[in-house]
């Protein structure tokens, strides 16, 4: 997971070598002149000694006192280093010696520092008298007296080498953990970000989940009656009465609508997702936005061969496409393109890694793509935040993006955005891929809606007294009879009073017993009997990952008489 | 013995060297052992000037000679010619002058005295106590700066410290190394 590979700086490798180099130069030139400055002195003392020796032998040399020579020659040879003493006559004859037999005087002796060591010839004089020589040679330095002159600073200089190379490699290492740091840092702080993002989204969605949850319940009441008092009308004896009926319809359709996209954002819509053709769902979405985006926008869909099916709620993925489509011609004031492309891809777990709240995976891949405005990074760190819209106020609600990103969220996809200013703006829909085949199309059951209504009695259970009424009222209308309860309790007596009960339609959340428990229990004291839930919204009690468990049926609130109708036609079809 | 035989050997051979006169009379006392020793004397007796400092003005100018005199008795004879034929003290040849008597201010700087009849070892020393002249006897008693002995067969010396300080005289310790024996000079001074 490094990073890019960092480099030491070249100076400061420059630096580290040639200091090591400058200090072996330096070192190995002082070890030179040292040697140099020891030869000469060892020389020195070979002539030192010499001509000591020189002033110590005249008298000796001259009486020929060979005891005494012997005894001064000796005397010099207790140093270790010298290798030979010779004393020469006035003639010229070696009179005394020590060590290795000194050469005759005759043969011209090495005098000087030479790798054979260190000679020196000393005139032995008296008073101007010439009496004889003194020839004295030293051995060369051993080796280990050599070596213990230098082990010291060849330590020295190997130990300040090896500092300097710890010290470069310690600057390496540390630059490294450096580099490696603030990556990390870099990293968490995108991560956190992701997170306060992801939380903020979180919040965000269950209170506007909340509050259109209990919006959605007085909008059932509202829509219901209405619907009932247009039912009720007669156009010709109160036209009047009528258009106004009609017009608070209209308004509580157009709440209605807003809920339920306020709902889709928090993702607490019910979604009925099924396995879909990618292909036709984009070919289908382009036509209507080719008519409603008009001539100045070129649309164009691209899907691969072979695209995968992906699991997904379609009316819902239209919405969301024809959503994105306006945003896009907003976002082109003047005209341009737009692409829908489809192809597979595979979302792998680095990706999901670096992404918050993705699932690694096969994905169908939707790139809405638009050659408009673009946006600027801080706008697109907003607009997936419900009510955020750069459209001039009236122009839009801001919900758009919000609700396609909780839909995709809800489906189990991810959503992205890539945009540049002034060059445009692409959204990447991931849906999960399928792997079942086409649904079977059940082939509509068409019977006689009367018909099947005869004697069905429902027994209609919720809380709301406002729903309840509106609710027994529009079955009633359809031709049902109809039971009603406000709790669970009072729902089981019923159930057991009045056998003829064939549908029980319950409310999911009720102050008690839940009206899941209810149904299961309802269920399991009469088997036959057909369970259908009204929710304006969807707790996990009946929906698992906003998807409904099998076999369960749904009414979203707030629904009107006829969608009842059709949804109750529907369940007691099905069950024959 | 042996080392005043070899001693004496050498000493001829380094004379038959360089005078072919001296070898006859060499060979000559090769089988005599009182000559041998005389010979080793004669020739020590021109070796003791480098080694002697005397006070300034005792020697002359350079290429002055350095006066070597035999007061009485003379034991040498040639042989002591023949051997400071060959010495120098420094730019200095010897010359040897015989005398019977030691004179006062002698005109010498070393003054072997042999003794004579007519003056006596002792009254010739008295005499010249205070002269700047080396004087040197050989077993004599009283003694010179320098009296020769013989110790274990070879021919040595001792020398009297006290008598060169009255002679104005400073003896090298080079050569005082050599000595048997050296009285040293007062100390207080």
């Amino acid at each position: 997971m490094s990073g890019a590979p960092f480099r030491i700086p070249r100076t400061r490798r420059l630096m580290v070598v040639i200091s090591v180099s400058v200090l072996i130069a330096a070192s190995l030139a002082v070890a030179f002149v040292n040697e140099a400055v020891h030869r000469s002195e060892t020389l020195d003392v070979v002539r030192v000694q010499a001509g000591v020796l020189a002033q110590t032998v005249p008298a000796a040399l001259s009486f020929d006192d060979a005891q005494s020579l012997a005894g001064y020659v000796q005397a010099v040879g207790f140093d270790p280093r010298v290798r030979s003493v010779g004393i020469y006559d006035q003639s010229g004859r070696l009179t005394a010696s020590y060590g290795d037999a000194p050469p005759s005087l005759a043969s011209d002796p090495m005098v000087g520092a030479s790798s054979d060591g260190f000679a020196a010839l000393a005139p032995v004089i008296a008073k101007g008298v010439r009496l004889g020589t003194v020839y004295l040679t030293y051995r060369p330095e051993s080796i280990d007296r050599r070596f213990a002159r230098y082990f010291g600073p060849a330590i020295l200089v190997v130990m300040a080498s090896m500092m300097f190379l710890v010290m470069g490699l310690d600057a390496r290492a540390l630059m490294g953990a450096n580099v490696e740091l603030k990556r990390q840092m870099a990293e968490r702080e995108k991560v956190e970000a992701a997170l306060r993002q992801s939380q903020k989204m979180e919040a965000v969605g269950r209170l506007t989940g909340g509050v259109a949850h209990d919006f959605n319940n007085m909008l059932s009441i509202v829509m219901g009656s209405l619907d009932l008092l247009i039912g009720r009308l007669e156009p010709d004896r109160e036209p009047r009465l009528l258009r106004l009926a009609n017009n608070a319809m209209e308004g509580a359709r157009r709440a209605a609508n807003l809920t339920q996209r306020l709902l889709a954002f928090s993702r607490r819509q019910p979604l009925s997702p099924a396995s879909a053709d990618i292909a036709s769902v984009l070919a289908e979405t382009a036509d209507l936005l080719r008519r409603t985006l008009g001539e100045a926008i070129l649309v164009e869909t691209v899907a691969g061969a072979g695209l995968w099916r992906a699991r997904i709620d379609v009316p819902q993925l239209e919405s969301v496409l024809v959503n994105l489509g306006i945003n896009a011609r907003d976002a082109m004031p003047g005209g341009g393109g737009l692409t829908l492309e489809a192809s597979n891809t595979h979302l792998d777990a680095v990706y999901a890694e670096h992404e918050d709240d993705v699932t690694p995976g096969q994905y169908v891949m939707i790139a809405v793509t638009d050659t408009g405005v673009g946006m600027t990074p801080e706008v697109m760190a907003q607009v997936f935040e419900p009510f955020f819209t750069t459209k001039p106020v009236g122009q839009g609600t801001g919900l758009g993006l919000s609700q396609a990103h909780g839909f995709i969220k809800q489906s189990g996809g991810h959503i992205r955005l890539h945009s540049e200013v002034d060059h445009g703006t692409t959204v990447k829909l991931y849906l999960p891929r399928s792997m079942e085949d086409a649904p079977a199309h059940t082939a509509a059951i068409e019977r006689s809606a009367d018909a099947s209504r005869r004697n069905v009695t429902i027994l209609v259970v919720e809380d709301e007294p406002g729903v309840r009424e509106f609710t027994v009222d529009a079955l009633v209308d359809l031709g049902f009879d109809v039971l009603a309860s406000d709790g669970a309790d009072e729902a089981l007596r019923l159930l057991g009073a009045h056998p003829q009960i064939r549908v029980l339609l319950t409310d999911v959340v009720m102050p008690g017993v839940s009206g899941k428990a209810l149904a299961v229990e309802a269920q399991r004291q009469r088997r036959d009997l057909i369970v259908v839930f009204m929710t304006g919204y969807t707790p996990d009690a009946i929906v698992h990952n906003g998807v409904l468990d099998p076999g369960v049926r749904l009414i979203t609130k707030p629904f009107t008489v006829a969608r009842l109708g059709a949804e109750m036609d529907l369940v007691l079809a099905s069950r024959g | 013995m042996a080392p005043v035989i070899l001693r004496a050997r050498r000493a001829l051979k380094r004379a038959l060297a360089r005078a072919p006169a001296l070898a006859l009379f060499a060979a000559g006392i090769t089988f005599a052992d009182s000559s041998l020793e005389t010979t080793v004397k004669a020739v020590d007796l021109c070796k003791f000037a480098p080694f002697v400092d005397w006070p300034p003005g005792a020697i002359g100018p350079p290429h002055t000679p350095v006066v070597l005199c035999i007061v009485g008795n003379d034991p040498f004879g040639s042989v002591l010619d023949r051997a400071v034929a060959r010495q120098q003290v420094g730019d200095h040849p010897i010359l040897v002058r015989r005398m019977t008597v030691a004179p006062p201010n002698p005109p010498c700087q070393i003054m072997f005295l042999g003794g004579s009849p007519t003056q006596p070892i002792a009254d010739a020393l008295r005499l010249e106590q205070n002269a700047p002249v080396l004087t040197v006897t050989d077993g004599s008693n009283p003694a010179g700066v320098i009296d020769f002995v013989v110790d274990q067969g070879r021919v040595r010396f001792r020398i009297d410290e006290a008598a060169a300080a009255a002679h104005g005289l400073m003896i090298r310790a080079q050569l005082l190394n050599l000595a048997t024996s050296v009285t040293p000079r007062p100390r207080a001074h």
